[in-house]
């Protein structure tokens, strides 16, 4: 599948749709935050997107990130929790969204805004350990996103290292523990993002950091049911990373439309594996909330998918996040969709339920099928050595019991025909039938228009039908020339497939 | 489209072949029948391709072939379609059945197969209207 031009364009329609869904997630997710501000707990609870969303446009977010831009650099050597503070008063003060809880919470929510440009400068300056603290904690309140821009913003990670260091040391537990977000900060950031475009082996070594945090905050940052199943995903990050072309099994399954918190594959690293057992029953609920938004961007998606490669699957509550299974389901309900088709086409296989007793009948159909053209072939050989056999008359007469007779084809065709055929029969040996040209093409327009109709499957337009002409006046010209070297042993020999020909 | 191509290849054989040779005149037809089928399917079709490429290929070799030549193409094409894992066993049937099928995942074989009985079935319906026609 070509995933790089696809790339960009989904992540951009991506960042598109995502600020609207993001907003009002973030907005809820602090809403639910702030009451237990300043408490920095393991595992807090999932606060994301249970309240209402506020204005889901764009402009709240990108105040929101405009807010955060100087707020850190505003409070550099703040310790932690004034520096919570003055963000939020800050946040509160530029926009209706609190920022809400601190850094426990705000790290597991693993979605930056799609606004790389303005997040880009902001990151990339990796100030002193509590304002850093504080930017990650804030960007993670952030929901979904496009992550390519702002993984390669974290491309410089060694910045992050030394940070999360100095902070440990400095500060005390709170610190700490915002630093270990911090660490997972990126890496969560990271690791969700599965369209292929991380921002590279860098964030991967990041992982490799982890704490046992890094997986609870990853989990309850995600409004996908994450919580099902923990994947080692670093392998995986690591092949989707180098190229955003990777045409691995998970990047397969995105569909570039949706938003990236609905992402199932989850790109996690081992460690996560412990925090997501933890937050399954947490996590469950959202997903019974967020199972109901899909559907509503299902209408918008699908017109966006046909424009993507790939497929972004879901995974249903209950069922399992496995890349694998998730690509079986993706198999299985392709092929359950064609089956019903092919009831459809098949007659009288309305009753019939089930894949197998359905391949049998279509079987039958289909052997069915090309006995009938060879009984139809016998018959017309039988038929056709009649002498007055009118090839104008019958093609008039076929088309005006095939199309119910629109009368100006029914004049049109004999007039064309005629011509034609006469000359075509002069020259049948040589095949001059390639010097027929305009009126050929002006027949099987005609015929077309007809038969299209009729046959009720869209034909190409001939726009191929010089390279087709060729090789069926070859494929005739064979056959017919054969005449010869044929003799009754390849007629009497059976054909060793099940296609008579 | 098919209509016109079926006929034009059928008062051809008229012309061409001789009338007592029953056997061969059939064989032709259904030749011509299929050909048409696949040429008007289009080269978007897996399944038109691979009946071309088959028809092409047998026509080839009644024109120019000898016993050895035969003999020599001949095991090729009874090479046995290996059972592919995640689909029922009748699904080979299919394959066998629809042309180019072996090359398939199972997934387009179904939707091959779709096509392929569509045109299939139009094709029949052209024939029958042709036989009813003439006969009449």
């Amino acid at each position: 599948m070509e995933m790089d031009s696809n790339d960009k364009c989904g992540m951009e329609k991506r960042s598109g749709d995502h600020l609207n869904h993001q907003t009002s997630g973030i907005s809820a997710s602090w809403q639910f935050g702030t009451p237990s501000m300043g408490a920095v707990p393991a595992n807090p609870p999932i606060a994301m997107c249970q309240g209402a969303p506020i204005t889901s446009s764009s402009c709240p977010s990108v105040t929101v990130v405009d807010s955060f831009g100087p707020g850190p650099w505003n409070h550099p050597a703040n310790p932690q929790n004034s520096g919570f503070s003055n963000v939020q008063t800050t946040m509160s003060a530029s926009t209706s969204i609190p920022i809400g809880k601190p850094v426990s919470v705000s790290s597991r929510e693993m979605f930056l805004p799609p606004i790389p440009g303005i997040l880009l400068p902001s990151l990339s300056l990796f100030p002193a350990d509590s304002a850093f603290i504080e930017r990650a904690a804030r960007f993670s309140c952030f929901n979904g996103g496009n992550f390519s821009d702002i993984t390669n913003a974290f491309g410089p990670s060694e910045s992050l290292t030394p940070l999360s260091n100095a902070s440990r040391d400095v500060t005390g537990d709170q610190v700490q523990k915002s630093e270990l977000h911090l660490n997972e900060v990126p890496r969560d950031i990271v690791v969700p993002i599965g369209c292929g475009s991380i921002g590279g082996s860098p964030l991967n070594n990041r992982r490799d950091q982890g704490s046992s945090l890094v997986g609870g905050l990853s989990n309850e940052c995600w409004e996908a049911n994450f919580s099902e199943d923990d994947q080692e995903k670093s392998p995986e990050l690591t092949n989707t990373a180098g190229n955003s072309s990777s045409s691995d099994l998970a990047a397969k399954k995105r569909k570039r439309t949706d938003q990236d918190m609905e992402l199932d594959q989850v790109q996690r690293g081992p460690q996560l594996s412990t925090e997501n057992t933890k937050d399954t029953t947490e996590t469950k609920q959202k997903v019974e909330k967020n199972s109901s938004k899909p559907t509503g961007k299902q209408v918008k998606d699908s017109t966006e998918g046909p424009k993507e490669d790939y497929i972004h699957v879901r995974a249903r509550r209950g069922q399992a996040t496995n890349s694998h299974s998730l690509a079986e389901r993706v198999r299985r309900e392709k092929i359950s969709e064609r089956m019903k088709y092919l009831q459809d086409l098949v007659p009288g296989c309305s009753k019939v339920t089930g894949k197998a007793v359905m391949l049998d009948e279509i079987i039958n159909y289909v052997q069915s099928l090309q006995r009938q053209v060879e009984f139809l072939s016998m018959k017309l050989a039988t038929v056709n050595p009649r002498t007055d056999f009118n090839m104008e008359g019958t093609l008039s007469k076929d088309f005006s019991q095939t199309c119910g007779g629109s009368s100006s084809m029914i004049g049109f065709s004999p007039d064309m025909i005629l011509p034609q055929l006469h000359p075509s029969q002069q020259g049948l040996d040589q095949f001059g039938i390639s010097g027929m040209g305009n009126p050929s093409d002006a027949i099987r327009r005609a015929m077309n228009a007809q038969l299209t109709a009729m046959n009720g499957f869209k034909e190409p337009m001939p726009q191929i039908p010089d390279v087709w002409d060729d090789e069926l006046h070859n494929v005739m010209q064979l056959n017919y020339n054969a005449n010869p070297p044929f003799n009754s042993k390849e007629l009497n020999s059976k054909p060793r497939d099940g296609f008579p020909i | 489209m098919s209509a016109f191509h079926f006929l034009r290849a059928l008062s051809q054989i008229n012309k061409t072949t001789p009338k007592s040779s029953l056997l061969l005149r059939s064989r032709r037809i259904r030749h011509a029948a299929y050909a048409s089928m696949a040429y008007t399917a289009g080269r978007s079709r897996l399944w038109s391709r691979a009946l071309l490429r088959r028809l092409q290929r047998r026509s080839r070799l009644r024109y120019f072939s000898s016993q050895r030549t035969r003999a020599v193409i001949a095991p090729r094409r009874l090479k046995a379609v290996r059972p592919r894992s995640g689909e029922p066993s009748r699904a080979e049937a299919l394959r066998r059945l629809v042309p180019g099928g072996a090359g398939m995942d199972y997934c387009s074989l179904l939707d091959e197969t779709a096509h392929y009985i569509q045109c299939l079935s139009s094709q029949v319906q052209l024939m029958q209207k042709v036989v009813g026609s003439i006969s009449s």
